[in-house]
């Protein structure tokens, strides 16, 4: 599974390790990125599998690619 | 010619004029108890002032620049809008702007004079009571009436509506209605909640909802070309005059056909939306340095997509196709 972090997430979330080998399906994930790294929440994001956002908990295969897209404002 | 490191010609440069606005958009510009204002406006000093506007209009436009769009805030309730866009459309570019529309009125003569073709007006309800509540004015009925008089004098009208659940994914049917008659291009919005907003919606509408429950009412749905750096997927029902679009900024994000550059109202350059830096342009255009090297080079700076990313691997093998992959979102 490969897990990408854009834009200011990337600095928020830095060099941690997330240990992703429990981690079954997205809602699982967000536990385990949330637990390792609170300040995720402040700035919340959505959670992208194989490129199409996922809103609800769906299963993650171990070829999965996840994205986090943090929020931004337009203009 | 302005490029990237991925080689994407960048020609598009968008301007905020200020960072106020006369709405007070929920997800936007909220009232807050601390600040009248909701948050701290940048002091008038360290804005660009219309001269300078001009000559960073200049020095885009050598390097290629052919479309400029106004933002804001609200663009038109800058005093000296009416100079900045007569001054602009000295250049030979496209110029449009965005607005809520509760100003457009006065403007029309100058739009006309500037050569302005095309305005986008932010709209978010049909519903007046709906519109008070999501903009904190009682003005529907202004910028409705205005909307309709940029179609009376030929502007090419594109309507920007944000959908929120349990707010106005209702008022969809209303606007595709709108565009039987009116020649109107309503945008639908896919719209992400976050913190400090004011507003947590349990979840995101998507593109494919928002057309589901059009196609629920409208069967008949002809797909339009969209052009290879539109941001929107565009749709005509069969016979109406308007059409209808949905940019879907978050589920299928759309980097890769980007050419847009952002300069804020105080003179920094953005080269993404979710860009984490910025570069200062106006203190050293104010210093008297040319600022094309720093226009240049803050674009040779912009990611791919989305801000850029980390990645954190988990498989042990890691393969460049996979990442590849990820990097071709949007298009």
């Amino acid at each position: 599974m490969q897990l990408l972090f854009f834009g200011s997430l990337a600095d928020i979330v830095g060099k941690t390790d997330f240990d992703l080998s429990q981690v079954k399906n997205t809602y699982q994930l967000k536990d385990v990125l949330l637990e390792k790294c609170p300040e995720l929440i402040r700035h919340s994001f959505l959670i992208a599998v194989n490129k199409k956002v996922q809103t609800e908990n769906i299963k993650l295969m171990k070829d999965d690619v996840v994205a986090l897209l943090p929020p931004f404002s337009g203009g | 010619m302005l490029k990237d490191s991925f080689g994407r010609i960048h020609d598009y440069l968008r301007i905020s004029l200020l960072d106020k606005c006369n709405f007070r958009c929920l997800y936007c510009l909220p009232h807050s108890p601390h600040n009248k204002n909701g948050f701290q406006s940048k002091h008038e000093s360290s804005l660009m002032t219309a001269d300078e506007i001009e000559r960073f209009a200049d020095s885009f436009v050598k390097l290629g620049v052919k479309k400029i769009r106004l933002t804001g805030g609200e663009p038109l309730i800058r005093k000296d809008a009416k100079e900045i866009i007569l001054r602009l459309s000295k250049f030979p570019v496209e110029l449009t702007l965005t607005t809520n529309g509760s100003q457009i009125d006065e403007f029309i003569d100058t739009f006309q004079e500037a050569g302005i073709k095309s305005v986008n007006v932010s709209l978010d309800s049909l519903e007046a009571a709906t519109f008070h509540k999501l903009t904190g004015r009682n003005e529907f009925e202004k910028v409705f009436g205005n909307i309709h008089l940029l179609l009376d004098k030929q502007f090419h009208v594109k309507v920007n509506v944000v959908v929120m659940n349990g707010i106005n994914e209702t008022d969809i049917r209303g606007f595709i209605e709108w565009t039987k008659n009116a020649p109107v291009h309503i945008r639908f919005i896919e719209f992400m909640p976050f913190p400090g907003n004011h507003w947590q919606p349990d979840k995101l509408i998507t593109y494919k909802e928002i057309l589901e429950s059009i196609g629920d009412h409208y069967p008949e749905i002809e797909k339009l070309n969209d052009g290879v750096h539109d941001t929107a997927k565009k749709f005509r029902v069969k016979g109406h005059a308007g059409t209808f679009a949905v940019i879907s900024t978050m589920s299928e994000p759309f980097c890769g056909g980007c050419n847009r550059m952002r300069l804020t109202a105080d003179g920094k350059m953005r080269n993404c939306l979710f860009s984490k830096i910025e570069t200062d342009l106006l203190t050293s255009l104010r210093a008297g340095n040319d600022i094309t090297p720093l226009i240049v080079e803050c674009l040779f700076g912009k990611h791919y997509m989305l801000g850029g990313h980390n990645e954190q691997q988990w498989a042990t093998s890691h393969s460049e196709s996979k990442e590849r992959t990820m990097l071709a979102i949007g298009g």
